[in-house]
């Protein structure tokens, strides 16, 4: 199957509209990949992670030293994990997701598959070895609960997991909604196995029975799917078609047959039928418009085998041994700076309010002038050496300062860099947050172009 | 930099962001300039950070449903960004709504107009229901109008996706006087047909120039429509008197209701009576809607460009006293533990407060 390459175009493409509904949707447009480009995507990404973990390991290791800690060696290149570790841990954690839907909340299936869904497709964009799954995994489930109408209160949320507190959860809700580049909406199979059935029992002398019988053990098989890539290469027909041939396959093959030589001359039934191809050229579009489902049957039995395939290699059982050593080695080789309680961690989280304190001080502060209709309150730019120790696993007061870049940082107080806006507030923007809350407090209006 | 946050800077960059030109209560609006193009843009920026329970569910199904709908006659999202903790969604710039058309006084309407807009709507109301989508909240004032005349349907806050067979939907959507009488006796199993039902009630106030069922509260919204059109019976609705909330309301004879549009022609007045049936299974479908012969009969529909539109500058307007008291709850469906939230409750003080999309 060719699976045309990853559109480039965003939202603000113009009005084309597709085939089918199906290829309007954000899941057709950017979360399509061909197997190739999935590995490729995986494996970038497990490169240039490794690098990060490496560099931050360095860095993590000075700030521990500049304390006067004890450090032990970082690990060497062979502990970090390969994409087959993380894809492993990855199905560890999708499986969890079932396990939690199922027997924690009570949850229906939409909430679990679209929660697999955003697991996977935030490791899309994302390394394990940035993003711990455990950690990333319930901000997944408790959005997804929210974008298919069945929201669940923080504090019943976190109730169901062990160690987990509602910041955990808030905290990565944002990064997870960014990963997944605000698109919410994930079609599953399920509707399509059930628009399936209708279309079998619409046959002449439909098997009632047969249908009814192999409904639930299709149902299995497209759970096992959540657990594969088939989402992200196959189309929700084409995954739950398969699930059926899976769990009956006379029954979709004389369904096939059925349709394709009673529909094979008439043109007009065409529109009501699903489209299962997703070539955009035109030439074999037109020739594709004559067929069921816009595609040759010997194409379509050759897609359902690959998708048949994939389940079944993907279904069986976790070596539970095998992730516990991944997540052992895991636990060597994350990034630090996104480990709380490390030094590194402190620290950016540190510089992160700091500069983000500094930036609504200098908006209110602006604000503030325009209101007294005055200059400058603060004088001149200040500029200091701010040299504040980093003490690991402990809450430093604000404005332990440091600026600039991850590269060009200095640990143990940086060189403060100068804002734009010539205010000179970053080097004392601990101060400047207080001054900035009080001065938003006394209901200063806030400049409008912020 | 993370690939995700790195993808997100390149979309924010493509914009700038100006001015100020509506507040709500969940979002920010911005007079936006798309930087290759120069073109205008609305820039929604939804406040979030602050949230118990993390990101709104308002917002997310707003964002969630633009994300994937694109029609001429819906509103286009063309790009969503987030600054901080903020999303911003780049919306296209529209420059009044339907409400503001209709309380212009200075503007007069022919049936023709009246026809390009209801044409235009269930365009875009058909292409959301053939999407799986229901709208729930179409008012005039969540119906822009573009510089050229085109109307688009905006405000997804409320909208969901069609509800597997037999799992329950909240009652307490659409904004209370385009609500239908099957949500007020708190119907929880509902269709596409809640939609059709607003826009009856939108194509009624055209015509009047005045809300067709303007109810103080729910029961009053019953009563106001059943004085209208008489009390429902169970041949003219089946099953109604088992509704959850079903109360007596008294018996209220039949009246010749259409007649008070008879402006509107004799097929106007059928299509009016059709979409506002009693049994929701009897209402057309959008589609069906768009084929009923209203719309292929003389008048031919006023192309957009030509419509009537408010030549004063928009200025923020009073509230209508659905909006400050009778906003629709937001909360948990089917089964959900959420908690029941009033959505957009606007200040009882602020009767001439800026509405949430007033472009200047």
């Amino acid at each position: 199957m060719t699976v045309p390459s990853q559109p480039e175009a965003g939202p603000s493409t113009s009005l084309v509209p597709g085939p089918s509904p199906f290829h309007e949707t954000s899941q057709f447009r950017h979360w399509r990949y061909s197997p190739s480009s999935l590995a490729e995507i995986r494996e970038e990404l497990n490169k240039r992670s490794v690098e990060v973990v490496a560099r931050n390991t360095e860095l993590e290791k000075e700030a521990q030293q500049s304390l006067g800690h004890e450090y032990t060696t970082p690990p060497s290149p062979t502990t970090y994990l390969t994409v087959t570790d993380e894809l492993l841990l990855l199905r560890f954690y999708c499986s969890q997701i079932s396990k939690i839907c199922r027997h924690g909340f009570g949850l229906p299936e939409v909430v679990e598959s679209t929660a697999i869904s955003y697991l996977k497709r935030f490791y899309l964009k994302n390394s394990v070895m940035e993003w711990h799954p455990k950690n990333i995994m319930p901000t997944c489930l408790f959005l997804a609960a929210k974008t298919t109408n069945y929201p669940v209160l923080i504090d019943t949320f976190i109730s169901k997991f062990s160690k987990l507190t509602p910041a955990d959860v808030l905290d990565t809700e944002f990064l997870v909604a960014q990963s997944l580049g605000f698109e919410f909406w994930v079609r599953g199979g399920e509707k399509a196995l059930r628009g399936w059935s209708l279309d079998m029992q619409n046959q002449p002398h439909p098997p009632f029975e047969v249908i009814q019988k192999a409904l639930p053990i299709a149902l299995t098989h497209l759970s096992t799917s959540l657990l594969t890539d088939a989402e992200f290469i196959y189309t929700p027909s084409q995954i739950s078609l398969a699930c059926l041939r899976l769990a009956n396959k006379s029954l979709v093959d004389t369904f096939l047959d059925e349709r394709y030589t009673s529909l094979a001359n008439s043109s007009s039934t065409r529109t009501s039928t699903p489209s299962l191809n997703d070539d955009d050229d035109d030439d074999v579009e037109k020739l594709e418009r004559s067929l069921p489902y816009g595609i040759e049957k010997s194409r379509l039995l050759e897609i359902l085998e690959q998708i048949e395939q994939m389940i079944e290699s993907g279904g069986g059982e976790l070596d539970l041994k095998k992730v516990k050593d991944v997540d052992k080695r895991l636990k060597q080789c994350t990034n630090p700076e996104k480990i709380p309680g490390t030094a590194l961690y402190i620290k950016r989280k540190q510089e992160k309010e700091v500069s983000e304190a500094a930036a609504k001080a200098a908006k209110t502060l602006k604000a503030a002038t325009a209101a007294a209709d005055r200059d400058m309150v603060f004088g001149d730019i200040i500029q200091t050496q701010s040299r504040k120790p980093l003490s690991p696993r402990v809450t430093v007061p604000l404005g332990a300062g440091g600026g600039g870049g991850s590269g060009k940082m200095q640990i143990g107080g940086g060189e403060v860099e100068i804002s734009d806006s010539g205010m000179g507030i970053r080097g004392e923007s601990g101060g400047m947050l207080l001054g900035g809350k009080g001065l938003k407090d006394v209901g200063l209006p806030l400049s409008a172009d912020e | 930099m993370d690939l995700a946050a790195r993808e997100n800077t390149q979309r924010a960059e493509r914009w700038v962001k100006g001015v100020k030109i509506g507040e709500g209560t969940f979002a920010n609006v911005y007079k936006g300039v798309e930087k290759a193009t120069k073109r205008k843009v609305a820039i929604k920026k939804i406040k979030v950070g602050e949230m118990k329970d993390g990101l709104d569910m308002t917002a997310l199904r707003e964002v969630k449903f633009l994300q994937e709908l694109r029609h001429p006659n819906i509103i286009a999202l063309l790009d969503v960004f987030s600054v901080k903790q903020n999303i911003n969604l780049v919306l296209e710039f529209l420059d009044t709504d339907l409400e503001a058309v209709i309380r212009d006084k200075a503007l007069i309407f022919q049936n023709a107009d009246i026809k390009s807009w209801m044409a235009m709507s269930l365009r875009g109301l058909e292409y959301i229901h053939r999407n799986g989508v229901l709208h729930r909240d179409l008012k005039p004032n969540n119906l822009l109008i573009a510089t050229n005349g085109e109307l688009k349907i905006a405000d997804f806050g409320l909208a969901r996706e069609f509800a597997d067979a037999g799992s329950k939907m909240t009652c307490q959507v659409i904004t209370r006087w385009y609500r239908p009488p099957e949500l007020l006796f708190s119907s929880r199993y509902y269709s596409s047909a809640v939609d059709i039902w607003s826009m009856g009630t939108i194509f009624v106030e055209l015509i009047l120039r005045v809300p067709f069922l303007a109810g103080e509260t729910d029961i009053d919204q019953l009563k106001k429509t059943f004085h209208a059109m008489g009390t429902p019976t169970e041949q003219d609705w089946p099953g109604h008197t088992k509704l959850p909330d079903y109360h007596e309301l008294g018996s209220y004879p039949k009246n010749a209701w259409w007649n008070m549009i008879s402006s509107i022609g004799r097929e106007g007045q059928d299509l009016a009576r059709e979409m506002l049936r009693y049994d929701p299974p009897s209402r057309p479908s959008a589609k069906q809607a768009l084929q009923h012969r209203f719309f292929t009969s003389y008048p031919r529909p006023t192309a957009p460009i030509a419509l009537p539109k408010p030549l004063a500058e928009l200025r923020p307007r009073a509230l209508a006293p659905d909006e400050t008291k009778g906003k629709p709850l937001l909360g948990a469906e089917g089964g959900g533990s959420g908690a029941m939230k009033r959505k957009a409750e606007s200040p009882t003080a602020g009767k001439n407060v800026a509405r949430k999309l007033v472009f200047a």
